[in-house]
């Protein structure tokens, strides 16, 4: 099987996947080849964008375009310091429109960090959410009396965790927790997947709001773990709070993750709806290049070769976990193109002495380093490729998990590339 | 709180808990105080090996009787403990054919059973060792798990009225000239004071034992020499496989419940806490495991560990390697104490005989003259006298727990099992966290290395009402320190894939590095 | 399995063969996320509630002999959608499927070897002879020709550029869908064959692992292909019989100077070369697509075409009311029948994860369930009797027979 495209995006994770569909609506011809699911269903689904500055002093910042100015200043190699404020704004704001009209009607707070409830009852900085936890946030900020519900047997989610840790900062909170045999027929073990399954039935939600609503009391408002549903989360919310006639809102959990799920579900479906060609499994298995030019990759599964030949090509293969990076004893290395990746010294440097202290693990920050293109470079920051350029979390010099800005390094660098791209190809005078 | 009692027990490691079991039986009313929790010391640290005798034939013949002996002991009294995997001696190419020679002919001789191997055999049997092996011999190796070991020990003398505290630290010691008069210490979770009052005192604090010793006056002259371990997620070896030449770094690979375990070697340091392991040992422990069983060279390894072994020194200048693995009992009459025990060195192996001894002495000085009934009588949950194999061993991992609701899914415990586990240790007055349940159960020791059923547990004690206010999240960042430790040192390859998720998971996802 | 399946020495080669292959296809990187269990319709839902990271744990440790005795790997539909959602690239069916390959032949459930069986000694599944088959083509042929007059069924015709595979469920069960078939080709206006022999599109050899016979029957029908010299093979609507031929190419090195082609793809082909004439409002009903595992989710995966958007082109040439169920392409639930589960036994335990499907489809509204695979078909069909509800499966050549406009 052969194919030709303008743009191979390698990675389907949040950056592949914004990357396309920036780069379809440009009218570039784009395939996504990605190895596994992304790291979207590992996340709780709210886009962070920068949320601790600078990270040695923990420092949490009710505004993220502030921390963003100040870190760009600061940081020129991190990867927001590669594309600057207005590309990172322009890219949020884009992207955001398209979240925000879409079925799961993301929600921000105009340009303030806002803190959601966690299922670890932590109080979690995010820049956007998914409706159904909207009201988590209103809930929290308002500090209304609350019922926080769990299920027995869903060993994902603790309520009384979660009021126990919130409770001195949160009058009127209070947990409970419905025995399965209310809900359920027969005796198999509870799972997400089994409750999002059942919210998604209206004779389950009738059942369900008829059990919750004598332990409802004062509450204003329910939260309940992520699970209401897989893709039709607003409609079973919305559905909840008629019956039960309080605010209804969702709780992210440990992974796997539904609130990431359905963002990753949502965007492959518009994407391939626009016409994407997007292809998991299989993963690129070798690239044909000569004289820092690419011209087509090979992808190899249980069939025979396939070729794509493209004009350009996008990295966003992610860090250790999406396969972008993998390290042994001796070192780190970039998978797809082996691009130049220095690991900080040997590996009793690469991780600190506390595994949640501060500022984080210097091997968060290692990855690959790019120019304001964002095209790999090579020793004295000279591009390697003329065609190929990397965005998401495989980039150097930043640290999301401690920043709290993953989703915001995907968004910006992903649009950022596609502009680069655009660009390069207005030089070599291909018209879009 | 005030303790009086015939004999206090200092150390709750499996020597401790053998000397307080053998106490027992032998009706002699016994205490045990231990600073942290069970097999704190190397006790926890150590390959979960059965010895056969074989490893110390050549150079340690006494060691190797003793091994021989203990060996077909605790197969019948501990047999719940142990998996009776075998063992196997393998000599590689490079090899010296004259130790072959010596390790036949000093079997023999001290009563270590060998038996050659059908190489042909060994590779159906054995398909990841290595294929180039000259010679192999079986000997009654066995994989047992400390842990039970020490659990069941301090059951069975629970059972007949001693009584053991946790968390209770001996800070000093009272002496009446030749006496021990009072022991004092702390509880570290309350910080109540502890005075006890025993006639004797056994020390079998394990490389604490000097210091132990100090505090009453006692100069014990040992030398600490650490042994790193490292674990793999699943069995690669069906049996316990030893290199055949003279004792040296990397050379035993041990199959342990879920786990390969390989090691060791012996490094001397000077201090006995924040045992750390370093790349280089970890690369070197990899490089030379992986002679015997290649596959270990690109292994997923999940932990690594570090135990003490206290050497008890006679020339301080002595090479480790050389120093007997035999174990000493202190008899401190010479530094005029009547009423002090210590007891040092020795192995997992001979426990049992390091607990009979020390409490043979602490008998006469007593006047009992009960005899040991130890090696007779079966450990708890050891009734049925024969030992597991391995799909016996790992049940749970076929069989879902009751209502298939189990909380940590790389080793599947389940919720009962946890519920029983907590009942036990409310019983005991011992403190409730998720590092007491991993002592007692499998929790934790998987690929995750407690990231996601560390979350489960400490949302289970919520809801049981175990904890409350921030406590639980408190006890779970410190959970996941105190495993992080072990997991430093192996994170490249999956591991490191596996740490990353459970970063991006608690920074992530739930901040909990800095909750607002 | 109540008594034993394995003897001695067949438990040990189980254990370490097993062993060898968790390694090999990545069961080493679990990392215990429980993502395949949020994938899986089966976990947690059969009796022995396997969960995919126990079905590891007990390979790694050495104990993947009492996998092999488990109902579990037959019940598992291979769907194949633990694998796509495994952020470490766990390959979990290939573990069921060797799993199911050490189970003693005469141990598989239900009539799984004795399809693969009748497969590889009378060349279909369903043991027809050749002058069975030629009759019966011959007869469906002659009744078609009432309304079509100038149709032709070519049989054996060497040259041909198509040669086309049918289910040989529909010779021995359903001989008028043979009528639809016949009529796009003919429609269509291409070249094309039925061969004699070696014509059947299903593989169920794959489901037992049976890679002996896996591999001759694609080698004799690429032989029979070749015989006559067609250069496509216009595979018919089966998912796993498409799969198991194209995978089965790649793993046993067979060397062929033809392309397989899913039918599916050659009806968006015709329809776009405007070979077939279509009138969209024949079909008056709501129209959903069940997307078969093999041919959509599978093939992506294992990197060859996938059929789910020209299926969805065709669709809408052929009916005006289509309507997704979500989750839908490569994130589809299987119709409960994968795997061989339908021929397999184990009805209460496909009835009760079908469920999932089931609902599914409900909230769709749709009338017909179009789906272009045989074996999807009928579990559909089962699911709707046993749940007792109104909607109906439906292969796409009907709806696309149907639609052709003629004259």
């Amino acid at each position: 099987m052969k194919t030709d495209c303008d743009l191979l995006i390698v990675g389907g994770g949040l950056t592949g996947l914004v990357a396309a569909w920036r780069a379809q609506r440009e009218g570039l011809k784009t395939v996504v080849v990605a190895q596994g699911p992304g790291s979207l269903p590992f996340t709780s689904g709210a886009l962070d964008l920068l949320a601790v500055y600078p990270t040695e002093a923990k420092r949490y910042r009710e505004s993220p375009w502030e921390a963003l100015s100040e870190l760009i200043e600061t940081e020129p190699e991190h990867p927001y310091g590669r594309v600057g404020l207005r590309g990172a704004r322009a890219a949020v704001e884009d992207f955001l429109l398209y979240l925000e009209a879409g079925p799961l009607a993301y929600y921000r707070r105009g340009e303030e960090n806002m803190a959601i409830v966690t299922g670890a009852g932590t109080i979690k900085p995010t820049y956007a959410v998914s409706v159904s936890m909207k009201k988590n946030r209103l809930a929290w900020s308002r500090r209304r009396p609350a019922l926080i519900l769990g299920f027995e047997g869903l060993y994902e989610f603790s309520p009384e965790q979660v009021v126990c840790n919130l409770q001195d900062r949160w009058g009127g909170l209070k947990a409970a927790r419905l025995d399965r045999s209310v809900l359920l027929d027969g005796d198999r073990r509870l799972t997400v997947t089994q409750l999002a399954f059942e919210f998604e039935r209206p004779e389950f939600r009738d059942r369900f709001a008829g059990a919750v609503k004598p332990l409802l009391g004062q509450s204003r408002f329910l939260g309940l773990p992520a699970v209401l549903g897989f893709d039709r989360v607003a409609a079973v919310c919305r559905d909840l709070e008629e019956r039960l006639g309080v605010g209804v809102f969702e709780i992210p959990l440990l992974t796997p993750s539904l609130p990431g799920m359905r963002l990753a579900a949502l965007l492959k479906r518009d994407l391939v709806e626009a016409g994407v060609d997007f292809r998991q499994g299989a993963p690129v298995s070798r690239l044909d290049e000569k004289g820092g030019h690419v011209s087509a990759a090979y992808r190899t599964g249980k069939s025979r070769e396939e070729r794509i030949l493209a004009e350009y090509v996008l990295v966003a293969t992610g860090r250790f976990f999406g396969g972008g990076l993998e390290a042994d004893r001796q070192g780190v290395r970039e998978m797809l193109l082996d691009l130049q990746v220095e690991a900080p010294g040997d590996r009793d440097n690469w991780h600190m002495a506390s595994f949640l202290g501060a500022p984080g693990h210097p091997i968060n920050r290692v990855g690959v380093k790019v120019d304001s293109m964002l095209r790999p470079v090579g020793p004295g920051g000279v591009p390697v490729y003329d065609n190929v350029f990397v965005a998401g979390a495989v980039l150097a010099g930043h640290d999301w998990v401690r920043e709290k800005s993953g989703a915001g390094i995907s968004v910006v660098t992903g649009y950022a590339a596609v502009d680069s791209v655009l660009a390069a190809r207005a030089r070599a005078g291909g018209g879009v | 709180m005030r303790i009086e009692t015939q004999v206090l027990v200092i150390g709750g490691g499996v020597t401790g808990a053998g000397i307080l079991r053998d106490l027992a039986m032998r009706g002699i009313h016994a205490v045990l105080l231990e600073r942290r929790d069970l097999n704190a010391g190397a006790s926890g640290a150590n390959h979960g090996l059965l010895h056969s005798g074989g490893r110390y034939v050549v150079a340690d013949p006494a060691s190797a009787r003793e091994c021989a002996r203990e060996n077909e002991v605790l197969k019948r009294i501990a047999s719940g403990c142990v998996e009776d995997t075998g063992g196997l001696f393998v000599a590689l190419e490079e090899d010296k054919d004259e130790y072959i020679v010596d390790f036949i002919s000093a079997a023999a001789r001290t009563g270590v059973s060998v038996e050659q191997a059908d190489l042909k055999e060994l590779r159906e049997e054995e398909p990841f060792l290595q294929p180039r092996v000259k010679a192999a011999f079986r000997v009654p190796d066995a994989s047992m798990n400390p842990f039970l070991t020490t659990e069941a020990n301090l059951e069975a003398a629970r059972r007949l009225g001693a009584r053991v505290f946790f968390y209770t630290q001996v800070t000093s010691m009272q002496r009446d000239r030749k006496r021990i008069a009072r022991v004092d210490a702390i509880q570290a979770k309350t910080g109540e004071a502890v005075e006890v009052f025993a006639d004797q005192v056994v020390s079998a604090a394990g490389p604490w034992v000097d210091q132990i010793g100090a505090l009453a006056g006692a100069d014990l002259r040992i030398a600490y020499s650490k042994g790193s371990l490292l674990i793999t997620n699943s069995r690669l070896v069906n049996r316990v496989i030893n290199r055949l030449r003279p004792p040296s770094d990397g050379d035993i690979v041990v199959p342990g419940e879920t786990v390969t375990i390989t090691g060791t070697n012996s490094i001397r340091v000077e201090h006995l806490d924040h045992l750390r392991t370093s790349a280089s040992e970890v690369d070197r422990l990899v490089e030379e495991a992986s002679r015997m069983v290649p596959a270990l060279e690109t292994a997923r390894f999940i932990r690594a560990y570090a135990g003490v072994r206290p050497l008890v020194l006679a020339d301080r200048d002595e090479p480790d390697r050389k120093i007997s693995r035999a174990f000493t009992v202190f008899d401190h009459e010479k530094d005029g104490l009547e009423n002090l025990v210590s007891i040092a060195g020795g192995k997992l192996t001979t426990y049992r005989l390091m607990a009979e001894k020390a409490v043979d002495l602490v008998s006469r000085r007593l006047g009992v003259d009960e005899p040991c009934r130890t090696a007779e009588i079966p450990l708890p949950g050891s009734g049925e006298g024969r030992a597991l194999d391995t799909s016996q061993r790992l049940e749970r991992l076929r069989v879902p727990p009751p209502g298939g609701e189990v909380l940590c899914e790389c080793e599947m415990v389940g919720r009962q099992q946890i519920e029983e586990i907590v009942a036990e240790l409310r019983k005991n007055g011992h403190p409730i966290d998720p590092n007491a349940i991993r002592l007692r159960s499998r929790l934790g020791m998987g690929s995750c290395q407690g990231g996601f059923c560390g979350y489960r547990t400490i949302g289970y004690l919520y809801e049981r009402g175990l904890v409350s206010s921030k406590k639980g999240n408190e006890m779970l960042a410190d959970f996941l320190e105190k495993r992080w430790n072990g997991i430093k040192p192996m994170l490249w390859g999956e591991q490191l894939r596996q740490e990353q998720l459970l970063e991006a998971i608690y920074c992530g996802s739930l901040n909990i590095d800095g909750s607002l | 399995m109540t008594e034993a399946v394995l003897s001695g020495k067949a438990r040990q080669h189980a254990r370490e063969a097993l062993r060898r292959l968790v390694l090999e296809t990545g069961g080493d990187r679990c990392l215990s996320c429980g993502a395949c269990v949020v994938g899986c319709p089966v976990a947690d839902w059969s009796e022995e509630r396997l969960d995919p990271r126990r079905l590891v744990r007990l390979i790694q440790n050495g104990l993947g002999d009492l996998i092999v005795e488990m109902d579990w790997i037959w019940q598992c539909t291979e769907c194949g959608r633990c694998n796509a959602l495994c952020p470490a690239g766990v390959d979990l069916a290939a573990l069921i499927g060797r799993a199911r390959g050490l189970v003693p032949r005469d141990r598989s459930p239900g009539q799984i070897q004795k399809t693969a069986d009748l497969h590889r000694t009378v060349s279909n599944n369903m043991g027809i002879g050749v002058d069975d088959w030629l009759e019966t083509v011959e007869w469906m042929g002659d009744e078609l020709r009432e309304d079509i007059p100038d149709l032709e069924v070519p049989v054996e015709r060497q040259g041909a550029e198509y040669f086309a595979t049918i289910n040989s469920k529909l010779p021995m069960y359903y001989p008028a869908d043979l009528q639809d078939i016949f009529k796009i080709f003919h429609a269509a206006g291409v070249d094309w064959t039925l061969p004699e022999k070696w014509w059947e599109g299903t593989n169920y050899a794959m489901f037992t692992d049976d890679e002996a016979t896996w591999e001759e029957t694609l080698r004799r029908q690429a032989a029979k292909v070749e015989q006559l010299g067609c250069r496509k093979v216009a595979y018919t609507e089966c998912g796993h019989g498409y799969y198991a031929t194209m995978a089965g190419y790649a793993k046993f090195g067979i060397e062929i100077r033809f392309e397989v082609i899913h039918v599916v793809a050659l009806y968006a082909l015709w329809i776009r070369e405007g070979r077939l004439r279509l009138d969209s409002s024949r079909h008056t009903g709501r129209v959903t697509l069940h997307d078969p595992c093999n041919a959509v989710r599978k093939a992506s995966m294992a990197g060859f075409a996938s059929i789910a958007e020209d299926a969805r082109f065709v669709l809408s040439h052929v009916c005006e009311d289509f309507v997704e169920m979500t989750p839908n392409r490569d994130a589809n639930y299987c119709c409960s029948g994968g795997g061989g589960a339908l021929i397999a036994g184990f009805k209460k335990a496909r009835t009760h994860y079908g469920k999932v499907k089931v609902d599914q489809i409900d909230r769709t509204g749709a009338d017909l369930v179009c789906t272009p695979c045989v074996n999807c078909y009928d579990a559909l069909d089962n699911l709707a009797r046993d749940y007792k509800r109104p909607w109906r499966p439906v292969h796409l050549w009907k709806l696309l027979a149907d639609a052709i406009v003629t004259g």
